[in-house]
Protein backbone atom coordinates (compact mmCIF):
# COMPACT_ATOMS: atom_id res chain seq x y z
CA UNK A 1 0.00 0.00 0.00
CA UNK A 2 2.90 2.41 0.80
CA UNK A 3 5.80 1.03 -1.39
CA UNK A 4 4.84 3.54 -4.32
CA UNK A 5 4.96 6.61 -2.06
CA UNK A 6 8.52 8.50 -2.52
CA UNK A 7 10.14 8.31 0.71
CA UNK A 8 10.67 11.65 2.63
CA UNK A 9 13.70 13.59 2.46
CA UNK A 10 15.16 12.13 6.02
CA UNK A 11 14.39 8.68 4.73
CA UNK A 12 16.06 9.21 1.22
CA UNK A 13 19.00 10.65 3.33
CA UNK A 14 19.71 7.47 5.20
CA UNK A 15 19.26 5.58 2.36
CA UNK A 16 21.83 7.09 0.29
CA UNK A 17 24.17 7.75 3.20
CA UNK A 18 24.31 3.86 3.86
CA UNK A 19 24.07 3.03 0.02
CA UNK A 20 27.38 4.86 -0.27
CA UNK A 21 29.15 2.35 1.07
CA UNK A 22 26.54 -0.47 1.45
CA UNK A 23 29.02 -3.44 2.90
CA UNK A 24 29.38 -1.12 5.98
CA UNK A 25 27.70 -1.53 9.07
CA UNK A 26 26.99 1.76 10.56
CA UNK A 27 25.40 2.36 14.12
CA UNK A 28 22.86 4.62 14.86
CA UNK A 29 24.77 7.48 16.56
CA UNK A 30 27.22 8.08 14.06
CA UNK A 31 24.41 7.73 11.21
CA UNK A 32 22.64 10.27 13.22
CA UNK A 33 25.85 12.38 13.50
CA UNK A 34 26.61 12.13 9.98
CA UNK A 35 23.25 13.29 8.90
CA UNK A 36 22.90 15.89 11.10
CA UNK A 37 19.22 13.89 12.55
CA UNK A 38 17.83 13.65 15.36
CA UNK A 39 17.49 9.86 17.24
CA UNK A 40 13.97 11.18 17.22
CA UNK A 41 13.57 11.17 13.33
CA UNK A 42 16.74 8.25 12.99
CA UNK A 43 15.44 5.36 14.75
CA UNK A 44 11.60 5.50 13.43
CA UNK A 45 13.30 5.76 9.67
CA UNK A 46 15.62 2.55 10.39
CA UNK A 47 12.47 0.71 12.10
CA UNK A 48 10.17 0.90 8.93
CA UNK A 49 13.07 0.69 6.32
CA UNK A 50 14.02 -2.63 8.81
CA UNK A 51 10.04 -3.82 8.33
CA UNK A 52 10.09 -3.38 4.38
CA UNK A 53 13.22 -5.63 4.16
CA UNK A 54 15.50 -3.19 3.01
CA UNK A 55 17.75 -2.53 6.08
CA UNK A 56 19.70 -5.64 7.80
CA UNK A 57 20.61 -5.38 11.63
CA UNK A 58 23.12 -7.28 13.27
CA UNK A 59 24.81 -6.88 16.45
CA UNK A 60 28.03 -5.67 17.05
CA UNK A 61 30.39 -8.61 18.20
CA UNK A 62 33.36 -7.79 20.98
CA UNK A 63 32.23 -4.57 22.38
CA UNK A 64 34.18 -2.84 24.47
CA UNK A 65 34.24 -3.74 27.99
CA UNK A 66 31.16 -1.87 29.95
CA UNK A 67 29.44 -0.91 26.61
CA UNK A 68 26.90 -3.13 25.51
CA UNK A 69 27.06 -4.04 22.15
CA UNK A 70 25.56 -2.00 19.46
CA UNK A 71 23.16 -2.39 16.69
CA UNK A 72 24.58 -2.32 13.33
CA UNK A 73 22.84 -1.57 10.13
CA UNK A 74 23.20 -2.04 6.10
CA UNK A 75 21.39 -2.14 3.01
CA UNK A 76 19.87 -5.21 2.07
CA UNK A 77 19.87 -6.63 -1.62
CA UNK A 78 16.59 -4.93 -1.83
CA UNK A 79 17.65 -1.58 0.01
CA UNK A 80 20.98 -0.99 -2.71
CA UNK A 81 18.16 -1.38 -5.09
CA UNK A 82 15.67 1.09 -3.93
CA UNK A 83 18.23 3.40 -3.48
CA UNK A 84 19.31 3.10 -6.64
CA UNK A 85 15.90 3.62 -8.08
CA UNK A 86 16.23 6.82 -5.75
CA UNK A 87 19.31 7.92 -7.32
CA UNK A 88 18.73 7.40 -11.03
CA UNK A 89 14.91 9.07 -10.68
CA UNK A 90 15.46 12.30 -9.19
CA UNK A 91 19.14 12.69 -8.48
CA UNK A 92 18.30 16.13 -8.21
CA UNK A 93 15.97 15.80 -5.41
CA UNK A 94 18.60 13.59 -3.76
CA UNK A 95 21.21 16.53 -4.44
CA UNK A 96 19.10 19.22 -2.67
CA UNK A 97 18.37 16.47 0.29
CA UNK A 98 21.60 15.92 0.73
CA UNK A 99 22.94 19.67 0.43
CA UNK A 100 20.30 20.00 3.37
CA UNK A 101 21.50 17.29 5.34
CA UNK A 102 25.23 17.16 6.71
CA UNK A 103 28.04 15.85 4.37
CA UNK A 104 30.57 13.53 5.02
CA UNK A 105 31.35 10.49 7.18
CA UNK A 106 32.79 13.09 9.85
CA UNK A 107 34.50 10.36 12.11
CA UNK A 108 32.99 7.54 11.00
CA UNK B 1 27.96 11.59 47.32
CA UNK B 2 27.76 13.38 43.66
CA UNK B 3 25.83 15.89 42.77
CA UNK B 4 23.11 13.59 40.57
CA UNK B 5 23.63 11.20 43.58
CA UNK B 6 21.72 14.01 45.27
CA UNK B 7 19.76 14.84 43.20
CA UNK B 8 17.68 11.59 42.34
CA UNK B 9 16.87 10.89 45.97
CA UNK B 10 15.37 14.90 46.41
CA UNK B 11 13.66 14.18 42.98
CA UNK B 12 11.89 10.70 44.21
CA UNK B 13 11.02 12.72 47.29
CA UNK B 14 9.61 15.73 45.64
CA UNK B 15 7.29 12.75 43.66
CA UNK B 16 5.83 11.06 46.63
CA UNK B 17 5.11 14.29 48.07
CA UNK B 18 3.26 15.11 44.63
CA UNK B 19 2.00 11.46 44.39
CA UNK B 20 0.22 11.72 48.23
CA UNK B 21 -1.18 15.44 47.46
CA UNK B 22 -3.10 14.62 44.22
CA UNK B 23 -4.22 11.31 45.58
CA UNK B 24 -5.89 13.02 49.01
CA UNK B 25 -7.11 15.62 46.32
CA UNK B 26 -8.72 12.41 44.13
CA UNK B 27 -9.71 10.84 47.39
CA UNK B 28 -11.87 14.27 48.24
CA UNK B 29 -13.42 15.07 44.91
CA UNK B 30 -14.50 11.26 45.47
CA UNK B 31 -16.26 11.53 48.00
CA UNK B 32 -18.08 14.91 46.52
CA UNK B 33 -15.50 17.70 47.43
CA UNK B 34 -14.88 19.32 50.63
CA UNK B 35 -17.58 18.90 52.96
CA UNK B 36 -20.02 21.77 53.61
CA UNK B 37 -19.64 21.40 57.29
CA UNK B 38 -15.51 20.23 57.93
CA UNK B 39 -16.25 20.98 61.87
CA UNK B 40 -13.24 22.01 63.40
CA UNK B 41 -10.76 22.88 60.37
CA UNK B 42 -7.97 21.91 62.50
CA UNK B 43 -9.01 18.45 62.96
CA UNK B 44 -10.12 18.16 59.56
CA UNK B 45 -6.99 19.09 57.95
CA UNK B 46 -4.76 16.98 60.73
CA UNK B 47 -7.33 14.20 58.95
CA UNK B 48 -6.01 15.53 55.81
CA UNK B 49 -2.25 15.28 56.87
CA UNK B 50 -2.88 11.65 57.86
CA UNK B 51 -4.25 10.15 55.08
CA UNK B 52 -1.25 11.67 52.66
CA UNK B 53 1.35 10.66 55.23
CA UNK B 54 -0.56 7.00 54.95
CA UNK B 55 -0.38 7.36 51.00
CA UNK B 56 3.04 8.49 51.13
CA UNK B 57 5.26 6.59 53.43
CA UNK B 58 4.76 2.98 51.69
CA UNK B 59 5.91 5.26 48.33
CA UNK B 60 8.41 6.11 49.93
CA UNK B 61 9.54 3.23 50.72
CA UNK B 62 8.31 1.52 47.51
CA UNK B 63 10.42 4.06 45.30
CA UNK B 64 13.55 3.44 47.15
CA UNK B 65 13.61 -0.01 46.68
CA UNK B 66 12.93 0.62 42.98
CA UNK B 67 15.27 2.83 42.50
CA UNK B 68 18.13 0.64 44.59
CA UNK B 69 16.73 -2.46 42.20
CA UNK B 70 17.33 -0.28 39.53
CA UNK B 71 21.14 1.16 40.22
CA UNK B 72 22.15 -2.14 41.80
CA UNK B 73 21.52 -4.34 38.14
CA UNK B 74 22.22 -1.67 35.86
CA UNK B 75 25.84 -0.98 34.73
CA UNK B 76 27.21 2.60 36.29
CA UNK B 77 27.48 3.99 32.69
CA UNK B 78 23.66 3.30 32.08
CA UNK B 79 21.89 4.51 35.16
CA UNK B 80 22.28 8.17 34.96
CA UNK B 81 19.72 11.00 34.09
CA UNK B 82 19.90 10.21 29.98
CA UNK B 83 20.29 6.09 30.28
CA UNK B 84 17.61 5.65 32.36
CA UNK B 85 15.28 8.03 30.58
CA UNK B 86 15.86 5.67 27.78
CA UNK B 87 15.33 2.55 29.75
CA UNK B 88 12.08 3.68 30.92
CA UNK B 89 10.97 5.04 27.96
CA UNK B 90 12.29 1.51 25.59
CA UNK B 91 10.37 -0.52 28.80
CA UNK B 92 7.23 0.61 26.97
CA UNK B 93 8.10 -0.92 23.36
CA UNK B 94 5.63 -3.93 22.71
CA UNK B 95 8.41 -7.27 22.89
CA UNK B 96 8.66 -7.17 19.07
CA UNK B 97 10.46 -3.86 19.05
CA UNK B 98 13.00 -4.89 22.15
CA UNK B 99 15.82 -4.62 19.91
CA UNK B 100 15.48 -1.36 18.89
CA UNK B 101 14.81 -0.40 22.51
CA UNK B 102 18.58 -2.01 23.12
CA UNK B 103 19.88 -0.44 20.15
CA UNK B 104 19.07 2.95 21.87
CA UNK B 105 20.11 2.16 25.29
CA UNK B 106 23.92 0.73 23.73
CA UNK B 107 24.31 4.10 21.90
CA UNK B 108 23.42 5.94 24.90
CA UNK B 109 25.45 4.48 27.16
CA UNK B 110 28.64 4.91 24.42
CA UNK B 111 28.20 8.63 24.87
CA UNK B 112 30.08 10.47 27.01
CA UNK B 113 28.26 11.98 29.86
CA UNK B 114 26.82 15.56 29.05
CA UNK B 115 24.76 17.62 26.60
CA UNK B 116 24.94 15.09 23.66
CA UNK B 117 24.10 12.56 25.59
CA UNK B 118 21.28 14.00 27.18
CA UNK B 119 20.45 15.71 23.24
CA UNK B 120 20.32 11.79 22.10
CA UNK B 121 18.42 10.53 24.92
CA UNK B 122 15.65 12.84 24.37
CA UNK B 123 15.76 11.89 21.06
CA UNK B 124 15.99 8.15 21.76
CA UNK B 125 12.33 8.92 23.90
CA UNK B 126 10.89 11.00 21.41
CA UNK B 127 11.57 7.66 19.07
CA UNK B 128 9.61 5.43 21.49
CA UNK B 129 6.49 7.92 21.09
CA UNK B 130 6.99 7.35 17.09
CA UNK B 131 7.23 4.02 17.09
CA UNK B 132 5.95 3.41 13.04
CA UNK B 133 2.92 1.64 13.06
CA UNK B 134 2.80 0.58 9.19
CA UNK B 135 -1.26 0.62 7.87
CA UNK B 136 -2.35 -2.81 6.32
CA UNK B 137 -5.76 -3.59 4.32
CA UNK B 138 -6.41 -5.32 8.09
CA UNK B 139 -6.00 -2.54 9.80
CA UNK B 140 -7.76 -0.29 7.60
CA UNK B 141 -10.17 -2.63 7.34
CA UNK B 142 -10.76 -3.41 11.19
CA UNK B 143 -10.43 0.52 11.93
CA UNK B 144 -14.06 0.73 9.50
CA UNK B 145 -15.67 -1.90 11.34
CA UNK B 146 -14.90 -0.22 14.32
CA UNK B 147 -16.20 2.82 13.74
CA UNK B 148 -19.42 1.75 12.65
CA UNK B 149 -19.47 -0.73 15.83
CA UNK B 150 -19.32 2.66 17.61
CA UNK B 151 -21.94 4.46 16.28
CA UNK B 152 -24.49 1.22 16.21
CA UNK B 153 -22.68 0.68 20.17
CA UNK B 154 -24.04 4.44 21.13
CA UNK B 155 -27.12 5.02 19.66
CA UNK B 156 -27.92 0.82 20.16
CA UNK B 157 -27.02 1.60 24.24
CA UNK B 158 -28.31 5.20 24.78
CA UNK B 159 -31.78 3.64 23.22
CA UNK B 160 -31.45 0.66 25.98
CA UNK B 161 -29.92 2.85 29.13
CA UNK B 162 -29.72 6.11 29.07
CA UNK B 163 -26.11 7.52 30.16
CA UNK B 164 -24.51 4.66 28.52
CA UNK B 165 -24.59 6.16 24.46
CA UNK B 166 -20.96 8.46 24.66
CA UNK B 167 -19.63 5.88 27.36
CA UNK B 168 -20.12 3.11 24.73
CA UNK B 169 -18.78 4.69 21.52
CA UNK B 170 -15.92 6.28 23.66
CA UNK B 171 -14.95 2.80 24.51
CA UNK B 172 -15.92 0.64 21.24
CA UNK B 173 -14.06 3.29 19.54
CA UNK B 174 -10.82 3.39 21.98
CA UNK B 175 -10.81 -0.64 21.82
CA UNK B 176 -10.59 -0.78 18.27
CA UNK B 177 -7.81 1.48 18.20
CA UNK B 178 -6.00 -0.64 20.75
CA UNK B 179 -6.85 -3.33 18.45
CA UNK B 180 -6.21 -2.37 15.10
CA UNK B 181 -3.01 -0.71 16.79
CA UNK B 182 -1.79 -4.37 17.86
CA UNK B 183 -2.63 -5.98 14.80
CA UNK B 184 -0.87 -4.28 12.68
CA UNK B 185 2.28 -4.41 13.77
CA UNK B 186 4.24 -7.46 13.22
CA UNK B 187 3.99 -9.71 16.18
CA UNK B 188 1.55 -7.45 17.86
CA UNK B 189 -1.26 -8.44 19.80
CA UNK B 190 -0.84 -11.70 20.79
CA UNK B 191 -0.37 -10.82 24.58
CA UNK B 192 4.03 -11.02 23.77
CA UNK B 193 4.24 -13.65 26.35
CA UNK B 194 1.98 -12.31 28.88
CA UNK B 195 0.03 -15.09 28.86
CA UNK B 196 -3.92 -16.11 28.14
CA UNK B 197 -5.29 -16.31 31.63
CA UNK B 198 -3.93 -12.14 32.50
CA UNK B 199 -5.61 -11.32 28.96
CA UNK B 200 -8.72 -13.31 29.33
CA UNK B 201 -9.20 -12.46 32.81
CA UNK B 202 -8.95 -9.03 31.91
CA UNK B 203 -10.70 -8.59 28.57
CA UNK B 204 -13.17 -10.58 30.84
CA UNK B 205 -13.26 -7.79 33.48
CA UNK B 206 -13.19 -4.79 31.45
CA UNK B 207 -16.41 -6.50 30.25
CA UNK B 208 -17.73 -6.53 33.32
CA UNK B 209 -17.03 -2.87 34.72
CA UNK B 210 -19.34 -1.57 31.84
CA UNK B 211 -22.24 -4.62 32.52
CA UNK B 212 -21.93 -3.31 36.08
CA UNK B 213 -22.55 0.41 34.72
CA UNK B 214 -25.17 -0.43 32.50
CA UNK B 215 -26.86 -2.66 34.92
CA UNK B 216 -26.74 0.69 37.65
CA UNK B 217 -28.09 2.90 35.09
CA UNK B 218 -30.74 0.47 33.90
CA UNK B 219 -31.78 0.74 37.88
CA UNK B 220 -30.86 4.40 38.81
CA UNK B 221 -31.32 6.11 35.32
CA UNK B 222 -30.86 9.30 37.49
CA UNK B 223 -27.12 8.63 38.31
CA UNK B 224 -26.39 9.29 34.44
CA UNK B 225 -25.99 12.66 35.43
CA UNK B 226 -22.54 11.40 37.34
CA UNK B 227 -21.87 10.12 33.87
CA UNK B 228 -21.28 13.43 32.10
CA UNK B 229 -19.88 13.38 28.52
CA UNK B 230 -15.91 14.20 29.61
CA UNK B 231 -16.66 11.80 32.58
CA UNK B 232 -17.68 8.61 30.16
CA UNK B 233 -14.73 9.47 27.82
CA UNK B 234 -11.97 9.62 30.83
CA UNK B 235 -13.61 5.87 31.75
CA UNK B 236 -13.77 5.03 28.14
CA UNK B 237 -9.83 5.93 28.18
CA UNK B 238 -9.01 4.14 31.75
CA UNK B 239 -10.86 0.82 30.46
CA UNK B 240 -9.04 0.82 27.10
CA UNK B 241 -6.02 1.10 28.35
CA UNK B 242 -6.69 -1.57 30.44
CA UNK B 243 -7.35 -3.37 27.28
CA UNK B 244 -4.87 -2.25 25.65
CA UNK B 245 -2.22 -3.68 29.15
CA UNK B 246 -3.83 -7.15 28.25
CA UNK B 247 -3.47 -6.66 24.80
CA UNK B 248 -0.32 -5.47 24.35
CA UNK B 249 0.99 -5.23 26.98
CA UNK B 250 5.12 -2.80 27.47
CA UNK B 251 7.88 -4.95 27.32
CA UNK B 252 8.71 -4.46 31.08
CA UNK B 253 5.51 -5.73 32.27
CA UNK B 254 5.69 -9.10 30.64
CA UNK B 255 5.63 -11.52 32.75
CA UNK B 256 5.65 -15.89 32.86
CA UNK B 257 2.52 -17.75 33.26
CA UNK B 258 2.97 -18.34 36.86
CA UNK B 259 2.76 -14.94 37.48
CA UNK B 260 -0.57 -14.63 34.99
CA UNK B 261 -2.24 -17.20 37.18
CA UNK B 262 -1.31 -15.96 40.69
CA UNK B 263 -2.27 -12.15 39.30
CA UNK B 264 -5.50 -13.59 38.17
CA UNK B 265 -6.37 -16.42 41.01
CA UNK B 266 -5.74 -13.09 43.62
CA UNK B 267 -7.93 -10.94 42.30
CA UNK B 268 -10.57 -13.57 41.62
CA UNK B 269 -10.47 -14.22 45.20
CA UNK B 270 -10.59 -10.36 46.61
CA UNK B 271 -13.44 -10.08 44.36
CA UNK B 272 -15.58 -13.14 45.88
CA UNK B 273 -14.22 -11.77 49.22
CA UNK B 274 -16.05 -8.61 48.36
CA UNK B 275 -19.35 -10.26 47.09
CA UNK B 276 -19.17 -12.68 50.36
CA UNK B 277 -18.97 -9.59 52.48
CA UNK B 278 -21.17 -7.22 50.68
CA UNK B 279 -24.10 -10.43 50.27
CA UNK B 280 -23.48 -11.42 54.62
CA UNK B 281 -23.62 -7.88 55.51
CA UNK B 282 -27.27 -7.35 53.82
CA UNK B 283 -28.00 -10.44 54.56
CA UNK B 284 -27.52 -10.39 58.03
CA UNK B 285 -27.72 -6.58 58.27
CA UNK B 286 -25.29 -5.77 60.31
CA UNK B 287 -22.38 -3.53 59.56
CA UNK B 288 -24.54 -1.73 56.32
CA UNK B 289 -23.32 1.86 58.41
CA UNK B 290 -19.58 0.53 57.47
CA UNK B 291 -19.71 0.50 53.60
CA UNK B 292 -16.85 -1.97 52.33
CA UNK B 293 -14.08 1.00 52.70
CA UNK B 294 -12.27 -1.18 54.97
CA UNK B 295 -12.16 -4.41 52.97
CA UNK B 296 -11.16 -2.00 50.16
CA UNK B 297 -7.89 -0.12 51.37
CA UNK B 298 -7.16 -3.08 53.89
CA UNK B 299 -7.72 -6.66 52.32
CA UNK B 300 -5.50 -6.03 48.82
CA UNK B 301 -3.34 -4.63 50.70
CA UNK B 302 -2.19 -7.47 52.99
CA UNK B 303 -3.00 -10.04 50.10
CA UNK B 304 -0.56 -7.93 47.36
CA UNK B 305 2.21 -7.74 49.82
CA UNK B 306 2.16 -11.39 50.64
CA UNK B 307 1.10 -12.58 46.79
CA UNK B 308 4.05 -10.12 45.78
CA UNK B 309 6.62 -11.75 48.14
CA UNK B 310 5.54 -15.26 46.72
CA UNK B 311 5.82 -14.53 43.20
CA UNK B 312 9.12 -12.81 43.87
CA UNK B 313 10.59 -15.72 45.77
CA UNK B 314 9.24 -18.35 43.19
CA UNK B 315 10.42 -16.14 40.42
CA UNK B 316 13.56 -15.67 42.18
CA UNK B 317 13.27 -12.31 41.24
CA UNK B 318 12.53 -8.69 42.56
CA UNK B 319 11.01 -7.79 39.30
CA UNK B 320 8.42 -10.82 39.00
CA UNK B 321 6.97 -9.74 42.11
CA UNK B 322 6.48 -6.22 41.16
CA UNK B 323 5.35 -7.67 37.51
CA UNK B 324 2.68 -9.62 40.27
CA UNK B 325 1.64 -6.61 41.58
CA UNK B 326 1.03 -4.76 39.15
CA UNK B 327 -1.39 -6.91 37.18
CA UNK B 328 -3.10 -7.86 40.35
CA UNK B 329 -3.45 -4.31 41.00
CA UNK B 330 -5.21 -3.70 37.64
CA UNK B 331 -7.01 -6.98 37.69
CA UNK B 332 -8.33 -6.46 41.18
CA UNK B 333 -9.27 -2.58 40.26
CA UNK B 334 -11.44 -3.88 37.37
CA UNK B 335 -13.25 -6.72 38.92
CA UNK B 336 -13.98 -4.97 42.25
CA UNK B 337 -15.34 -2.17 40.74
CA UNK B 338 -17.77 -4.41 39.15
CA UNK B 339 -18.82 -6.09 42.06
CA UNK B 340 -19.02 -3.07 44.22
CA UNK B 341 -21.27 -1.42 41.07
CA UNK B 342 -23.23 -4.40 40.97
CA UNK B 343 -23.88 -5.07 44.76
CA UNK B 344 -23.96 -0.87 45.53
CA UNK B 345 -27.67 -1.61 43.44
CA UNK B 346 -28.26 -3.92 46.37
CA UNK B 347 -27.55 -1.98 48.93
CA UNK B 348 -29.24 0.71 47.65
CA UNK B 349 -32.44 -1.07 47.25
CA UNK B 350 -32.45 -2.66 50.47
CA UNK B 351 -31.53 0.41 52.73
CA UNK B 352 -31.11 3.40 50.83
CA UNK B 353 -27.35 3.31 51.21
CA UNK B 354 -24.39 3.68 49.68
CA UNK B 355 -21.78 0.91 49.47
CA UNK B 356 -18.78 2.71 49.84
CA UNK B 357 -19.30 4.04 53.57
CA UNK B 358 -22.69 2.56 54.34
CA UNK B 359 -24.02 6.48 53.81
CA UNK B 360 -27.37 6.80 53.87
CA UNK B 361 -28.70 9.16 50.76
CA UNK B 362 -31.55 10.08 49.01
CA UNK B 363 -32.76 8.78 45.94
CA UNK B 364 -31.04 11.63 44.25
CA UNK B 365 -27.91 10.96 45.04
CA UNK B 366 -28.18 7.10 44.65
CA UNK B 367 -25.48 7.92 41.56
CA UNK B 368 -22.62 9.31 44.30
CA UNK B 369 -21.65 5.08 43.82
CA UNK B 370 -20.73 5.56 40.25
CA UNK B 371 -18.67 8.74 41.24
CA UNK B 372 -16.97 6.88 44.57
CA UNK B 373 -15.71 3.78 42.53
CA UNK B 374 -14.72 5.51 39.33
CA UNK B 375 -12.33 7.90 41.14
CA UNK B 376 -11.28 4.31 43.03
CA UNK B 377 -10.11 2.47 39.93
CA UNK B 378 -7.36 5.17 39.81
CA UNK B 379 -6.93 5.39 43.71
CA UNK B 380 -7.27 2.03 44.79
CA UNK B 381 -4.36 0.46 42.82
CA UNK B 382 -2.38 4.17 43.67
CA UNK B 383 -2.81 2.70 47.07
CA UNK B 384 -2.14 -0.97 46.92
CA UNK B 385 0.74 -0.59 44.47
CA UNK B 386 3.28 0.35 47.11
CA UNK B 387 2.32 -2.82 49.41
CA UNK B 388 3.03 -5.03 46.50
CA UNK B 389 6.80 -3.55 45.46
CA UNK B 390 7.67 -3.67 49.30
CA UNK B 391 6.30 -7.54 49.32
CA UNK B 392 8.72 -8.43 46.47
CA UNK B 393 11.42 -7.27 48.38
CA UNK B 394 11.00 -8.67 51.59
CA UNK B 395 10.56 -12.25 49.90
CA UNK B 396 13.40 -11.84 47.74
CA UNK B 397 15.47 -10.94 51.09
CA UNK B 398 13.77 -13.77 52.47
CA UNK B 399 14.90 -16.28 49.97
CA UNK B 400 18.01 -14.82 49.91
CA UNK B 401 18.24 -15.72 53.89
CA UNK B 402 16.86 -18.99 53.22
CA UNK B 403 19.49 -19.63 50.75
CA UNK B 404 22.23 -17.94 52.47
CA UNK B 405 23.31 -15.86 49.76
CA UNK B 406 24.14 -12.25 49.78
CA UNK B 407 22.78 -9.73 52.39
CA UNK B 408 21.19 -7.52 49.68
CA UNK B 409 17.29 -6.57 50.05
CA UNK B 410 16.56 -8.01 46.56
CA UNK B 411 17.64 -11.28 44.90
CA UNK B 412 19.15 -11.06 41.28
CA UNK B 413 16.90 -10.09 38.23
CA UNK B 414 16.29 -12.38 35.21
CA UNK B 415 14.63 -9.99 33.48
Amino acid sequence: MTRTRRPSAQTVAVLLALAESPETWRYGYELSQRLGLKAGSMYPILMRLADRGLLETAWESGPPEGRPPRHLYRLTGSGRTRAAELTRGSESHARSVTAVLRPGWEGA
Amino acid sequence: MTGRGRLVPLLLAAGVVVLALGWVVGFTLSVGGLPSDPGPSSAYFVMVAVVGTVVAVPWAFATRMLWRDHRRTTPANQNDGPATLVALAVATLPAERRDWGLAMQAEVSGLAPGATRWRFALGCARAVVLVPRPLSRRSVGIGALVAALAVLAGLAGGAAVPGMGVLLVAVVGLGGAVLARSVRRPGGGRGAGLGRPVQVAGLLAVGACLGAIAYFLAHYPVAAAQLPPVVAVGVAIMLAGCGWLMIDPPRALVADRLVGWVAVTSSAVLAIGLLVLSRHRVATRTGLGDGILGYLYLVPSVVIFLVAAIAAMSGRSFRAGVRATVWICVLTSLLLFAVAIVEAVQWYRFDTRLILAGDGVPLSAVGENLRNFLCGMILLPVWWLPYGVIGAAAGGSLLHRVRGVGTGPTVAVRG
